[in-house]
């Protein structure tokens, strides 16, 4: 079986792999690491977003083959609840979070686009989220969240 | 050519179980040594924010508790008092007025014993979150008064139940009190529809909604920002498409929901805010109607733009030109 | 889930020569993977069950990406977002440019290449109409040498390729248009972001004092492959671009289209959505040149 061997949140990880796993099922049914959910499995809604190398990606589109060698941050390395990223504070504040299911993926995309771009406009904001659906908040306060997140974070703390 | 178009529409939808079903819901508040307010009710926060707003009436209730000191126990009907189900638009209404009244018999016991420590009669106590306050301003510490009830073998745990007017069935003519509480919305809708290709984008959304008290504000906003946005996917392109009983839009690819880019960022929102007299709490349920107004707006402003009046689900690109080329 | 009968092997060679030693070696039994987004969802789908998946993207070779000279040449493990980062990429091709930031979402374009686009041979694939009107061409490696293959003979039919035993895209050439040239491209979804194409157009006009003196269209989503539609860019050329022409050219495409009826929607109106799309294209077009 072939051998991936991953920095997984800042701690390296090897594992064993057959070709066609995801990331996503590597993640959640071998590492246990539940925070990335499963949406569509098609790489339509983005609720399984995590970034590779800073960049996000949909994990369940993603042979976990391709992240060897390569930096993985999930949701579990951005925050926790006694101590959340801004990005998962301010998003909560503006009312950007309903059921849920969705935010772990607006928070690995917003992040994403706040390493490369820490102070966005709207635009840029609708851009990096546009690969991700939410069926409960109308999108609205997810933007204001990510805006206000941008505004009040220095540089170095989105990475 | 892109082209303009404003609609209105109004809704109205029942709050509560319907047609004779029974309605009730039961709450149980305790007050713990540690001065936290434990809350017990199984009945579900599916995302609306039904947890945040039940918290809220309690603290409300006990004068402005401090929310970091109010508990919402993980609903199950094994250990929490039953809430019934989540739905019907009837979470904040009998869940919360249960809440107030089981919050309501909590504080009277806190009275009896302040009233003690405070030498006054229990109905001149008043309780602001950690302090009781007696007559001329005397102030008892929360903490003082629990001890007390323990002493005097006063249990600080509280149940109450809230029963919405019994509704009826139906009858052969269609005639019957089936209902016994509407919530009513009104929205104004702005489009601009594309008669090349007949697609239509939202540009902004007026909201007026009558829900009676508001107690969430935010919470509010936010249950019409999901509702329009899923009337919205309703009006335009969610489409159930079936063929020998099987579905043919069965996964995400197939069956689409608004992106970030078909909803508008544009959003005004009004309450009426009156008190209803049905009820304590003064509030009605309005999860299902902010969904509905929306989708009439959204077909009148598309007629209002191009004159293509839409009468099947979804309004598709597809079904408004066609439309317009046959007229 | 993993329920694939036998445990698929992994593999990242690192040249082209070991790529194509594999494939020959595995025959029907390997794919070649670059993004993967279109083969995952396959393999997800129990539709694909391959026993060696051959990844293409550590491939130094194929990671070329260049801009210059007349042309764009894109190597098959670059993606998207590599392309769209590129500044001179976007000025040179800038309604190819447009039509993939159409694709998928960021999420997508991180990793989906546009020679995956090519090779997954979808009458709806968003880069195709503007890669055909780019006069592409396609450059295969095989166990028996290198060939050029044009776009348009390169993709035979739905799905269908011209690529023999062994054989795959190193990269392809694009032809940037000159200064006189505008182009543009327009996509109709059932939605404004991560939709499937019911019907794209891409359009590039050489125009000199107010006539069209070249015209190159493509089709997309309206017949199995993507469609040149001649006929229009030959009543275009000689013409004064105003109302009328734009008009009488969409109603021209709109005849020239061979749509299907499917899921979502009909051929009857993909037919108005050409029309309609040739129009805005066109329109676009005598804007930015007034």
């Amino acid at each position: 079986m072939p051998s991936l061997r991953m920095t997984l949140n800042g701690e390296t990880v090897s594992l064993s792999v057959t070709g066609t796993r995801t990331l996503l099922d590597v993640l959640r049914e071998d590492l246990n690491l539940r925070g990335t959910k499963g949406g569509c499995r098609e790489g339509e809604c983005g609720s399984c977003t995590v970034l590779l190398d800073g960049r996000a990606v949909n994990a369940c589109l993603l042979p976990a083959m391709k992240a060897d060698g390569c930096s993985v941050t999930t949701i579990e390395g951005v925050g926790s609840t006694e101590a959340p990223h801004p990005l998962q504070e301010m998003i909560a504040e503006a009312g950007g979070v309903q059921c849920g299911y969705c935010t772990p993926g607006f928070v690995m995309s917003a992040l994403a686009l706040l390493i490369a771009c820490p102070k966005p406009s709207v635009e840029e904001v609708e851009s990096a989220i546009s690969g991700n659906l939410c069926r409960c908040t109308g999108y609205k306060r997810i933007i204001q969240g990510i805006l206000r997140a941008a505004a009040t974070m220095p540089r170095q703390e989105t990475t | 050519m892109k082209k303009r178009g404003m609609g209105f529409a109004s809704a109205w939808q029942g709050s509560n179980y319907h047609f004779g079903a029974v309605d009730s819901a039961t709450v149980r508040i305790e007050l713990a040594e540690d001065l936290r307010l434990r809350i017990g009710v199984a009945a579900s926060d599916i995302g609306q924010g039904s947890t945040e707003t039940i918290c809220k009436i309690v603290s409300e209730a006990f004068g402005g508790y401090p929310l970091d000191c109010i508990e919402f126990l993980d609903p199950d009907t094994g250990v929490t008092p039953d809430g019934g189900a989540t739905g019907a638009s009837r979470f904040t209404e009998v869940v919360g007025s249960a809440a107030l009244r089981a919050a309501g018999l909590l504080i009277e016991t806190l009275r009896i014993a302040g009233s003690e420590i405070a030498n006054c009669p229990p109905e001149e106590i008043v309780i602001r979150g950690h302090s009781l306050f007696g007559r001329g301003g005397v102030e008892v510490g929360l903490a003082d008064v629990v001890r007390a009830c323990r002493q005097m073998g006063l249990s600080l745990s509280r149940t109450a139940s809230h029963q919405p007017p019994m509704t009826e069935p139906l009858d052969d003519l269609g005639q019957g009190y089936a209902v016994n509480q509407y919530a009513y919305a009104t929205y104004i809708a702005e489009v601009e529809v594309d008669t090349n290709t007949g697609e239509v984008q939202v540009l902004r959304v007026s909201t007026f909604v009558d829900a009676g008290r508001i107690i969430n504000q935010k919470g509010a906003e936010m249950q019409v920002d999901g509702g329009m946005a899923m009337g919205l996917g309703y009006a335009l392109m969610e489409d159930l498409v079936q063929e020998n009983g099987m579905v043919k839009t069965d996964t995400l690819a197939t069956y689409l929901i608004p992106s970030v880019y078909d909803m508008p960022l544009e959003i005004t929102y009004s309450f009426v805010g009156k008190p209803v007299p049905s009820n304590e709490l003064g509030a009605k349920g309005m999860a299902e109607l902010v969904v509905v107004p929306i989708i009439p707006a959204i077909l009148n402003a598309i007629y209002d733009a191009v004159g293509a009046r839409i009468t099947e689900l979804p309004a598709t690109p597809e079904r408004i030109l066609l439309s317009l080329e046959d007229a | 889930m993993n329920t694939a009968p036998t445990e698929t092997e992994y593999r990242f060679p690192g040249s082209v020569e070991e790529a194509i030693e594999l494939k020959e070696q595995f025959g029907e039994r390997a794919r070649f993977i670059a993004g993967g987004t279109d083969l995952l969802l396959l393999m997800e789908q129990q539709r694909c069950h391959p026993e060696l998946l051959i990844d293409l993207t550590k491939i130094r070779s194929l990671q070329g990406f260049s801009v210059g000279g007349g042309h764009v040449r894109i190597g098959s493990a670059i993606t998207y977002s590599q392309l769209l980062a590129s500044p001179a990429f976007t000025q040179a091709v800038p309604f190819l440019a447009d039509a993939i930031r159409t694709i998928g979402g960021v999420q997508v374009r991180n990793v989906a290449t546009l020679v995956g686009n090519i090779t997954n041979a979808s009458p709806a694939g968003d880069t195709l109409a503007p890669l055909y009107v780019l006069n592409t061409t396609i450059h295969v490696s095989g166990p028996r040498g290198s060939r050029l293959v044009p776009i348009e003979d390169f993709i035979l039919d739905v799905r269908r390729i011209d690529l023999k035993d062994g054989e795959l895209v190193t990269h392809v050439c694009i032809d940037i248009p000159d200064q006189e040239e505008r182009g543009a491209f327009e996509k109709l979804g059932r939605r404004r972001a991560m939709a499937i194409a019911v019907v794209s157009v891409c359009a590039v006009l050489r125009i000199d004092h107010g006539r069209v003196e070249g015209a190159r269209i493509a089709l997309g989503a309206v017949a199995p492959t993507i469609m040149r539609v001649r006929d229009v860019e030959a009543f275009l050329v000689g013409r004064a671009l105003d109302t009328n022409t734009i008009g009488k050219a969409g109603s021209l495409a709109s005849e020239l289209a061979k749509p299907i009826d499917d899921i979502r929607a009909s051929a009857g109106y993909r037919r108005l959505a050409v029309r309609g799309l040739v129009r805005r294209a066109l329109e676009n077009i005598r804007a930015r040149i007034e």
